[in-house]
């Protein structure tokens, strides 16, 4: 397929900037290929979901892991192994309880330097982190719904994920989806 | 508190001064490659596809260099072209991909053109919907724009290409005809 470098070893490094602006460079063009809001939302929840399937296989290809016993331990999983890994910020874990909890972020890499103008006050820039831990926790066969509740991109004052657990999924299903 | 006082700043309050913060090549590698994959979706040729992904690659050079003049060169901006290109092939590069171009070359024929050489361009870590060699290319258009995107900011307007040959990636630069006249221009004083 490709030369790749040695998987399990690569850990090379590019700056958080890079991200920044290579995501921003990415809505920007989403919304002059879309009409609205509410589908560049959609389009970015779609790439989450393909993200955090793979990012999935690259965490169970670095690490090797127990199955999660309870929601707690998946929410610091999630923080840890995430969060902090991937976008390098660790959300604190808020208003737990058997079936929800919130990831408050402090930061947020894709985020950084960007205002949203009044003509786009619909859209969510980072639901693609939405999209991925939909992705991610199907990937280890846990059903959830997961949206930001609070921005400060869009003036509130923090930015909040609420992520509702729904079920086990027993049977294996195809990864990703177009 | 502190934290509401500083969420309530507009972004252009904010220091461009700050950590530098590093994250894992795969954040960015799985962003891009949905990101090549949305535009294959919309491209009906290669050169189509190569095109959007220079695009994006723009819209970073182009925010890049003058961020790199006032962190590194104490907002004082690069004149002369040769200056330039050495900047971007080591702070631009590094301050970016964690690593230098490996090579910058001047065409022996045309005084006009210049090459950036990499070996292994960020880009190249996946090759995911393809077969083909062509998709070294095409991954490495993307960092063809950021070349592009940044020297026409700085005013050496330009144009990149991006070729893969023996193992090694090219980023073709090649300079409008004004911007060697005033680098010329800039000898004589």
């Amino acid at each position: 397929m490709s030369r790749q470098s040695n998987r399990t070893a690569d850990n090379r490094k590019v700056s958080s900037e890079l991200l920044t602006l290579t995501y921003g460079a990415f809505v920007s063009q989403l919304l002059k290929d879309y009409e609205s809001d509410e589908s560049v939302n959609k389009q970015l929840d779609t790439m989450g979901y393909n993200i955090g399937i793979r990012i999935v296989e690259d965490y169970l290809a670095r690490t090797s892991v127990r199955r999660c016993g309870d929601l707690r331990e998946t929410a610091d999983k999630i923080v840890k192994d995430g969060f902090k890994h991937y976008l390098g910020v660790a959300p604190t874990i808020q208003g737990m309880t058997h079936n929800e909890f919130s990831l408050v972020l402090d930061s947020n890499p894709l985020t950084e330097f960007v205002e949203l103008p009044q003509s786009h006050a619909n859209l969510q820039f980072s639901n693609i982190i939405c999209g991925a831990l939909r992705g991610a926790l199907e990937a280890v066969h846990l059903q959830i719904d997961a949206q930001f509740v609070q921005d400060t991109l869009r003036g509130d004052p923090a930015t909040e994920i609420r992520v509702k657990f729904i079920k086990r999924i027993e049977e294996t299903l195809p990864p990703g989806e177009d | 508190s502190l934290s509401m006082s500083q969420l309530s700043r507009s972004p252009l309050d904010r220091s461009l001064l700050r950590p530098k913060t590093d994250l894992p090549l795969a954040t960015f590698s799985l962003l891009l490659s949905e990101m090549i994959k949305y535009s294959n979706g919309r491209s009906r040729t290669v050169q189509e596809l190569q095109s959007k992904l220079a695009d994006f690659g723009r819209h970073i050079g182009s925010r890049s260099l003058d961020l790199l003049f006032f962190r590194e060169r104490n907002g004082r901006r690069e004149l002369r072209l040769k200056n330039a290109l050495f900047l971007v092939k080591s702070s631009l590069w590094r301050m970016l991909f964690g690593k230098d171009c490996d090579d910058l070359e001047q065409s022996t024929d045309d005084e006009r053109t210049f090459y950036f050489v990499e070996r292994e361009p960020v880009t190249n870590r996946f090759v995911s919907f393809s077969q083909k060699a062509d998709t070294n290319v095409n991954c490495a258009a993307f960092i063809g724009g950021v070349l592009e995107g940044a020297l026409c900011s700085a005013g050496f307007q330009c144009q990149v290409a991006t070729f893969f040959s023996n193992d090694v990636t090219y980023y073709e630069v090649k300079f409008e005809p004004s911007v060697l006249t005033r680098d010329r221009s800039l000898d004589s004083r």
